[in-house]
């Protein structure tokens, strides 16, 4: 009905209005880091910001996965439960099965997978609700991983049925969450290769304009002959291989295999794609705006934390952060 | 009461949409209001219901003049607009009797609902007009039927003394059709006026007391449909021939079959289609709404299961609308807004949709300037969004997004819905362009000045079914309309 519309004047949007609505979310960022270097004189050195991406590198993981997802007009959250199953995949191939470096890596990647075919198929196949069947999904997946330790953590010398288990995490496996090169944390150079092959894979190639094309308009995309079903399927199970990837790091940063690990993840991975999503207000879920969307709750967190800002209060600023970035981009009026 | 669209003057920006437009309704009366596509027939009844106010001329009931600011002025005037798409006004997930009763519901404003009472209210108003339906079930559940229905009944019962209908019986079957122009005696009995637009002229002969044609926006003509006839409504309509700049002659007698289907059902009960189409040939399937023509057309793309054709002689499979691509088969869907192009995408990502590999920005660009300058699409810039274009460009951008490779058959389903005058004989050279590269064109469309216009050969649809074939060059716009009248009657009373 665009004639309707046409009766209608069109509200001129103010070009200054508009770029704060526009870049709104980004001026947070600028803001926030600019307070707390103000009020703080160790924020802005050299170690604190490697700090701060350190910790950031395992979430932002997960919200790549979480990013794809959306791309197809999906949504995953599942991916804390593979974090956590991965984490323990690792965990039990080098200590319960004492397996060199490749297999350590492959067995989570392929668990990683597995849960995104199942993803895929319950949003695909079955037509579930992609919230609904994500979040059945992490419960069992959840499950499967408490189920296999049975509850406990997995760690060098714990008991085992023929005594103490003799596998250990090996350095090379190590080296992933926290070796270093050239003074830059291996963990954090993975991550940033890995944003980048990301961006690169959904803004350069014709691959990842489809899938952006599915997620617009899926009707629109199949009547172009673009197999919609396919790349929905892709989108689910690169968000578990990242989830994968997540919980990869993860075990080699605490160096055991703890369940559950990857559950507190999920949120922060969450908002930041949505943060993401939020940045450019263009309601566009994207690669460089997910990065720089964990990077805000990374700064957040860590500056918190550094004005002694209690670790339960933290979350009530995180979240209305996530409130005024969303709202900056669909307050937008001129779109 | 009497319902007067008196001098109605309207236009959107590109030249008048209406001009001088008058009709009067009658309580008790059936009003055809017949016209083609852009005549203007869907602006005047947007104005009769509220939805725009005209910039000139006035709306009078019962000698008063009335200022509708919005549709709900026009309801509470009792004059009450149904559009083609019924699903619009009803709540799919609620039951038949919450549907039918929503508005009664909230003149009580009763705190509590009583749903007994309320099922049974709903049944005595459907039986009233000889509908039996399950009043629980939810109005999802319903056929397209049963839902124009129940939005009957539900404005009648509202207290609306006026009712337009946009084309109500395009989807229905013989047997609905009957029981539908039941349900309008009984609504003339009570005293109710229609209006009824329909391109079935043996429908609005029998119903209609009363003939309005309008063309290009003015009324051409008004008068007992017993002071008329069918070739007179028609050259109303149509205006004679002298409009239409034709295609030329095809003098190409050589070419080879490049697309055939044979024995293709659209489904089990309907009988099978056999067709042919030649090198660079274009094939319009002329069908009234509701000839099963979007169904044949998504059909052809792979939308509704797999089928057999016959593709540069060699037999293909296609079984979806990727293998329908890949075996060289374009397609321009019907909704546009919805099915052809992304509103929030750019010009760029549109034209170079099926590029492969690496996105290369600037070739991208020199590609997308080049397609924009020889189709003048408007804005040029390949970054505008394509939400944000008129229609006519909006619908040339659905359409360029296919040239980038050679196709062996490019599907049309009534490319020109919806779009302004000047677009259109440009789009016309786009698809004729598309079929001097050899690529043969199938047309589908209920336009007979667009059947003319472009095609080589003209095959006449009705249900779901080929029944005769015409020369362009032998045949007038008058003819076709009635002749695809015929069949359309042929088929109902059979």
């Amino acid at each position: 009905m665009s004639t309707v519309k046409a009766l209608q004047p069109v509200r001129a949007v103010n070009p200054v209005t508009g770029y704060i609505f526009r870049y709104g979310a980004i001026l947070i960022i600028i803001a926030v880091i600019a307070f707390f270097s103000i009020v703080n004189d160790h924020f802005l050195t050299y170690n604190n910001l490697k700090d701060i991406l350190k910790a950031i590198s395992i979430t932002t993981f997960l919200a790549l996965g979480v990013t794809f997802s959306l791309v197809v007009d999906g949504f995953d959250v599942s991916v804390g439960s593979t974090t956590s199953l991965a984490t323990i995949a690792a965990a039990s191939a080098l200590i319960l099965h004492r397996q060199e470096l490749f297999i350590t890596i492959l067995i989570p990647l392929l668990c990683g997978v597995l849960v995104g075919l199942f993803n895929a198929f319950l949003v695909v196949k079955i037509k579930l609700p992609d919230l609904l069947a994500t979040l059945a999904v992490m419960y069992i997946v959840n499950g499967i991983q408490m189920t296999y330790t049975k509850g406990y953590s997995i760690y060098e010398g714990m008991p085992g049925a023929a005594g103490e288990q003799t596998g250990r995490f090996i350095p090379s496996f190590l080296f992933i969450g926290q070796g270093e090169v050239i003074g830059i944390p291996v963990a954090v150079v993975l991550m940033l290769v890995f944003v980048l092959i990301a961006y690169l894979f959904l803004e350069k190639t014709t691959l990842g304009r489809h899938m952006y094309m599915v997620g617009g308009n899926p009707e629109a995309a199949n009547l172009f002959g673009i197999p919609v079903n396919r790349y929905r399927v892709l989108a689910y199970v690169i968000s578990g291989l990242f989830a994968s990837i997540g919980g990869i790091v993860l075990a080699s940063r605490i160096g055991t295999g703890q369940v559950s690990a990857g559950a507190p993840l999920l949120m922060d991975a969450v908002a930041s794609a949505y943060i993401g999503y939020a940045l450019f207000g263009d309601k566009r879920p994207n690669v460089v705006g997910t990065l720089l969307g964990s990077i805000l709750i990374g700064v957040l967190l860590n500056g918190l934390t550094m004005m002694n800002v209690p670790y339960f209060a933290q979350d009530i600023i995180k979240g209305s952060i996530l409130v005024l970035a969303l709202a900056f981009s669909f307050l937008r009026k001129d779109r | 009461m009497t319902l007067k669209l008196r001098d109605i003057t309207h236009d959107f920006g590109s030249g008048p949409v209406l001009q001088k437009a008058h009709l009067t309704i009658h309580p008790g009366e059936v009003h055809a209001l017949l016209g083609m596509n852009g005549a203007g027939k869907s602006t005047l009844m947007h104005i009769a219901a509220g939805l725009y106010s005209p910039l000139e001329g006035e709306v009078v009931i019962d000698g008063e003049r009335v200022v509708f600011q919005n549709p709900s002025d026009a309801v509470s005037k009792g004059v009450v607009f149904l559009t083609q798409e019924v699903d619009r006004g009803l709540v799919p997930q609620l039951s038949v009797h919450e549907n039918l009763t929503v508005s009664l519901l909230k003149k009580e404003r009763a705190i509590l609902f009583n749903k007994k009472l309320n099922r049974q209210r709903a049944r005595l108003l459907l039986a009233e007009y000889g509908l039996t339906l399950n009043v629980d079930l939810p109005v999802s559940r319903l056929s397209l039927y049963e839902k124009q229905m129940l939005s009957i009944v539900r404005a009648v019962s509202n207290q609306a003394k006026f009712l337009l209908l946009d084309e109500p019986t395009a989807a229905f079957d013989h047997k609905e059709a009957e029981r539908f122009y039941q349900v309008v005696r009984k609504l003339q009995n009570q005293g109710i006026g229609i209006v009824l637009i329909s391109h079935k002229l043996h429908e609005v002969f029998s119903l209609a007391e009363v003939i309005t044609v309008l063309r290009g926006g003015r009324t051409i003509l008004q008068r007992p449909s017993g002071e008329t006839t069918p070739e007179e409504v028609v050259e109303a309509m149509t205006g004679g021939e002298s409009i239409i700049a034709r295609r030329a002659l095809p003098n190409d007698e050589s070419k080879q079959v490049q697309f055939e289907v044979r024995e293709l059902r659209l489904d089990a009960e309907r009988p099978e289609i056999d067709l042919q189409i030649k090198e660079g040939e274009i094939l319009t399937v002329f069908g009234l709404l509701g000839s099963g023509k979007t169904e044949f057309a998504e059909k052809l793309f792979g939308v509704r299961g797999s089928y057999r054709a016959i593709i540069k002689g060699e037999e293909q499979r296609i079984g979806s609308t990727s293998e329908a691509v890949r075996r060289g088969i374009a397609f321009v869907p019907e909704e546009r807004g919805r099915h052809g192009i992304w509103k929030r995408e750019d010009i760029r990502t549109h034209l170079a949709l099926s590029f492969k590999g690496l996105i290369s920005k600037s070739r991208e660009l020199k590609y997308s300037r080049d397609l924009i300058a020889s189709f003048t699409i408007r804005p040029n810039s390949p970054s505008h969004l394509a939400g944000k274009l008129s229609g006519g460009n909006q619908q040339k951008v659905a359409i360029a997004k296919w040239f980038a490779a050679k196709r062996e058959l490019a599907i049309f389903d009534e490319p020109m819905k919806g779009i302004d005058v000047a677009a259109r004989e440009a789009i016309f050279q786009m698809i004729e362009s598309l079929a001097d590269q050899g690529t043969s064109i199938l047309y589908f469309t209920a336009e007979p000045d667009e059947a003319l216009r472009i095609s080589d050969r003209i095959l006449i649809l009705a249900d779901g079914q080929i029944q005769e074939e015409f020369d362009p060059f032998d045949i007038t716009m008058d003819e076709l309309l009635l002749a695809a009248d015929k069949e359309a009657k042929t088929v109902e009373h059979s």
